[in-house]
């Protein structure tokens, strides 16, 4: 069963045994609450669209291992073009749902581990690689939506992993065993985590030889003994209990991010990928966010193509549409758009063949769309918000539009232009507010910053590629200066 | 004759591939043929795509016969978008004629080459 249905990956989340709390509280009925269940919906459709022909180009791929059609989530890229294909897929993912939607993870998680773990065999004589092709086969198998996860929670940032006063700041091996090992620790910000079906956790950070006990890679059952999870709050996430159609602003769709907690969870040696290895931890976590990196030159452009349309609706229903200041700041948003999605396509082209056959982004380029993320999105609801108007925060609740008392006034004062009910600019004002300010700017604005790595670690990575020698020598020929 | 739909990805749609593909199958079926959606398996392609980039055929490509949509244009020259369905089908028919054509001179210089023999 290569490719689930839509419906077929509900039903799969609803036999897990997910344990889980949001709010104090434990979550019994994971898929229907009404905090999480939006979020499940975007990842639900990454399986529609793979089943609508008119989205199959993108949405599915030959599997390199297998020759079966898979979800291209499960997917190892095997040429720039495949790249390009995940650049584009991942727009029409962030334009059908306007919000994170969780599964690229899990598909650039694998594909880093492809790479390092061939290369760790091939060096260390081990049999990680096997492993995990063997893992990969499943997930491929099962259309699986797997979590990476990376980012510990890290404790005193100035303290190595081994230096810090509590060691499971770092997620660590606590017992190696004969038949497998013994993890403790927390990854931090775990997009989609009881959105999926399993977890692969890597190491954080490049480790040292003195830290090689966190130098840790694996992948559980997402409902495994030993795992659970404490749901993360988002701005205005109650307004999805209150059972309106249009306050929290995108209905249908959103993402969820949470603390994934390792109690003393056992993992079996089939499914570790690295376990002391520390020489290869940082080549793991860089392919990790390079592939990252590249993922928000699609995604973050899909949500912008919501957003700037969401703009321009705004300023049809004020009826200042032909004002010359609004024409342009929706023409720098697409400009700001465009040039993330040029990141992303460009990284991609200039992708290389791995010794393991998969294909790797050009490293530069993708830290570059990641750092031009880390300020575009910000510009762009900026003007968002300009063209949209203070209405956006301060207009009234939809209850108060239903109420017999307080409607008919809110009908006529808030109305525009008098070709569009007041109810439609109240609904297009509260998707801009759900994507700037609401619960979508969690993976607008903030994710952008921070997901996939914050601006510095970019600056130290365009650092290391730029060839600034290169630069250099260029400029002393051109200047008649000798080498 | 089977008529191939190959669609694009739809990232970036400037035309309404679903619509154009709808009215395409309801016209091929009338005029006869038989139409398959993203296989290769077909006596004549219609690549379409949303956009200029025209990923319907960059990522499949096949030798003719074929024609290309790729968002208001059809093989490379624009048209209005309600002209997009006329004008693949006119290669389609053309294609089919020419190709009866053929198949009608063929049986003619058999049965001229079995008389003379």
């Amino acid at each position: 069963m290569p490719l689930k249905t839509p419906e077929q990956y509900e039903e799969s989340l609803r036999k897990m045994n997910f344990k889980v709390y949001l709010m104090g509280e434990e979550v019994k009925n994971v898929v229907d609450h009404p905090i999480i269940r939006p979020s499940m919906n975007s990842v639900k459709m990454t399986y529609t669209l793979a089943q609508d022909p008119q989205h199959a180009e993108l949405m599915t791929a030959t599997s390199s291992l297998t020759g079966k059609k898979i979800n291209r989530f499960c997917h190892l890229h095997q040429s720039p073009e495949d790249l390009v294909k995940k650049v584009k897929m991942q727009r029409l993912m962030g334009q059908k749902t306007a919000a994170c939607f969780q599964r690229c993870v899990g598909m650039d998680a694998i594909n880093a581990m492809d790479s390092t773990t061939f290369e760790m065999d091939k060096k260390l004589g081990t049999e990680y690689h096997k492993r995990f092709r063997s893992f990969l086969l499943k997930m491929q198998e099962e259309d699986w939506t797997v979590d990476g996860a990376m980012t510990d929670v890290k404790g005193d940032r100035g303290l190595t992993p081994g230096k810090q006063a509590d060691p499971d700041l770092f997620c660590r091996i606590v017992e190696r065993r004969e038949d497998g090992i013994v993890v403790r620790g927390c990854k931090a910000h775990q997009t989609g985590a009881v959105n999926s079906h399993w977890v692969l956790v890597m190491p954080t950070l490049t480790m040292s030889k003195e830290d090689a006990d966190f130098a840790l890679s694996f992948v559980a059952p997402a409902d495994a003994e030993g795992i659970f999870y404490i749901l993360g709050r988002q701005s205005c996430d109650t307004r999805k209990l209150e059972g309106g159609q249009f306050d929290m602003g995108n209905k249908e769709f959103g993402g969820h991010e949470a603390m994934m907690i390792f109690d003393n969870l056992f993992v079996p040696w089939e499914n570790v990928f690295m376990c002391g290895e520390y020489e290869f931890s940082g080549a793991l976590v860089e392919r990790f966010a390079g592939y990252h990196r590249q993922s928000y030159g699609g995604c973050k452009v899909g949500v912008g193509d919501v957003l700037i349309g969401a703009a321009a609706l705004a300023a049809d229903y004020n009826g200042a549409n032909k004002a010359s200041h609004v024409k342009d700041k929706l023409i720098e948003m697409m400009h700001l758009n465009e040039t993330l999605y040029a990141c992303g396509i460009a990284c991609s082209a200039e992708g290389h063949k791995t010794a393991s056959g998969n294909y790797l982004i050009d490293l530069l380029l993708a830290n570059v769309c990641k750092q031009n993320v880390t300020r575009f999105p910000y510009e762009i609801a900026r003007l968002a918000e300009d063209i949209a108007g203070g209405l956006m925060v301060t207009m009234p609740s939809e209850k108060d539009l239903r109420n017999p008392v307080t409607g008919k006034y809110i009908e006529k004062y808030l109305q525009g232009i008098p070709s569009v009910p007041t109810e439609h600019r109240m609904r297009i004002l509260r998707l801009i507010e759900n994507i700037t300010l609401g619960t979508a700017a969690v993976g607008y604005r903030t994710e952008s910053m921070h997901g996939a790595g914050s601006p510095q670690a970019q600056r130290i990575m365009i650092s290391r590629q730029g060839n600034l020698e290169q630069k250099k020598a260029l400029a002393k020929k051109i200047a008649g200066i000798p080498a | 004759m089977t008529v191939g739909i190959q669609f694009c990805g739809g990232c970036n749609p400037r035309i309404d591939r679903g619509q154009i593909a709808l009215e395409l199958q309801k016209a091929l079926v009338d005029m006869g043929f038989d139409v398959v959606f993203n296989s290769p398996d077909a006596d004549f392609m219609v690549f379409l795509s949303g956009c200029l980039s025209g990923c319907a055929f960059k990522y499949n490509p096949k030798d003719p016969p074929y024609v290309t949509v790729a968002a208001a244009t059809v093989d490379g020259a624009e048209v209005p978008a309600k002209r997009i369905v006329p004008e693949v089908l006119m290669k389609v028919r053309k294609y089919y004629e020419r190709l009866e054509t053929e198949i009608r001179k063929e049986d003619h210089e058999r049965r001229d080459g079995a008389e003379t023999g």
